[in-house]
């Protein structure tokens, strides 16, 4: 998997923005059409059948219907992360394409604090655009109450699936970020997990999260969730079994996603859609999904553009990029984002790898920004030691 | 006595994982002598204070615990992982 930052440009300023640092940057604003095409290369030489267009907001970048359609020509699927500020004629290009080259992840407003104009684009873009819409949010704290979203799914026939993020901090950045007090609980995960599954809504997570989050019961609950099974993950109750089965479920620690992806990509019997969701257990998904910004510069991914980046390569693939970014980063980081990921059984057991890596760089005394070669800054430090 | 500029760390229940801005990782610190990284760490390091520390923390006497304490201070300032004030 590797996404393809089209533009630094975007007016929502989401406070949680986990591109806030790089957005900011003076580099170029809107990816060149050269360097369009020598990503799309990068994505064919690496068997990846998607581009995922991000940004920003990539529906802004002047030549986005253009990037899409020559995407689309090339044989890929396109997914596009939105945050909904998008340009109606684009809106118009979006909805006569065919659902299965694309769809659109939009990152939803918050329907309690979002101004309204926002909120009312979002519903023209839902019902636009129908079932090429999956839902994302993301939650910043444990008081949120996002279930608005699964109205959201129902009244406009969107796709029955939400993709669930958890706001993590920039390496050396300063955004607003879910403040993780310990490997402890956090109810509000279980319960939208639960409701979806309840509503036939399908709850996908992204990165940061880790089993401590959810109760053992619920562990045991959705044990697919959290082992390295070879089928779709899914939200819907099975039958229960005990938290350790984990121990025989689990194949391997050091699985990634690249060989899962090889592995589906050989495996042509089973359905296409099926293969595109199967994904990491939900402790061992902070991994370098590799973002190719608009110069062509590659990031393991945004909270860690700060620690290094890497020109797009001319010949090699998305794993030579994914091994560099991960040797670098294991020897850089501490091995879990709490002190008891040390001896954590999860971790032990193969189906955690210590969770989101940049929220474990700010654990590094006296100031992680020295990793980074960049000289200590005291309001850095501040949001640093809030932790 | 002071970490080096390029010297980063973090506390772990059993001692104190040491990282370099240059090679990454450089190795743990395990307690008791994690007690003593402690002092340098937040400044509050003197012979006596240390003396006191390691001790207590490695029931031996004060002369025991100053030699101690001059080896693994040596070993770290070769490292480069700490230097004198």
């Amino acid at each position: 998997m590797a996404n393809i930052s089209l533009t630094r440009r975007c007016r929502r300023n989401c406070s949680y923005c986990f591109a806030k640092h790089e957005l900011s940057c003076n580099f170029e604003t809107d990816m060149q059409p050269e360097t369009f095409e020598a990503v799309l290369g990068f994505l064919k030489r690496s068997c990846i059948p998607e581009a995922r267009l991000l940004g920003g907001e990539p529906t802004e970048h002047p030549l986005f219907k253009d990037y899409v359609t020559q995407a689309i020509e090339k044989g890929f699927k396109v997914l596009v992360f939105s945050g909904g500020i998008i340009p109606r004629p684009v809106l118009f290009y979006m909805a006569g394409l065919p659902t299965e080259k694309f769809s659109m992840i939009l990152n939803a407003a918050n329907l309690h604090e979002s101004p309204e104009s926002l909120i009312n684009r979002q519903i023209e873009i839902c019902q636009t655009l129908g079932a090429k819409v999956k839902l994302g949010i993301n939650i910043q704290s444990s008081n949120e109450n996002p279930a608005y979203v699964f109205d959201w799914v129902k009244k406009y026939s969107l796709r029955r699936a939400v993709r669930v993020g958890i706001a993590n901090p920039i390496w050396g950045g300063n955004n607003d970020f879910f403040r993780l007090r310990g490997p402890y609980e956090i109810p509000i995960f279980e319960r939208f997990l639960t409701m979806g599954a309840e509503m036939g809504i399908d709850i996908s997570l992204d990165c940061g999260f880790t089993p401590c989050m959810f109760s053992q019961e619920f562990v045991s609950d959705h044990i697919d969730f959290f082992t390295h099974n070879k089928t779709a993950h899914s939200t819907q109750r099975g039958p229960t079994k005990p938290v350790n089965q984990l121990e025989g479920a689990c194949d391997a620690a050091d699985n990634n996603t690249e060989v899962q992806f090889a592995d589906s990509l050989d495996t042509k019997n089973e359905n296409k859609e099926t293969l595109l969701q199967r994904m990491d257990p939900i402790g061992m998904r902070c991994g370098p999904v590799v973002d190719i910004l608009p110069e062509g510069d590659c990031i393991s991914c945004y909270a860690l553009s700060r620690f290094l980046r890497l020109p797009l390569p001319s010949e090699g693939n998305l794993n030579d990029l994914v091994s560099c970014f991960n040797d670098k980063l294991s020897s850089a980081l501490p091995l879990g984002v709490f002190r008891e990921c040390l001896e954590c059984w999860y971790r032990q057991q193969g189906v955690c790898n210590g969770g989101c890596r940049s929220r474990r760089a700010l654990r590094l005394r006296p100031n992680s920004l020295i990793m980074l070669g960049l000289e200590t800054d005291g309001e850095y430090s501040k949001h640093a030691q809030t932790l | 006595m002071r970490p080096s500029h390029h010297v980063s760390w973090l506390v772990e229940k059993q001692g104190v994982t040491l990282f370099t801005s240059d090679k990454g990782m450089w190795g743990s610190i395990p307690y008791p002598h994690a007690g003593l990284w402690a002092l340098i760490a937040n400044g509050s390091y003197t012979k006596v204070l240390a003396t006191e520390l390691m001790s207590i923390l490695m029931t031996i006497s004060k002369e025991e615990a100053e030699r101690e304490i001059e080896d693994t201070l040596e070993t770290w300032i070769k490292n480069e992982l700490i230097h004198e004030t």
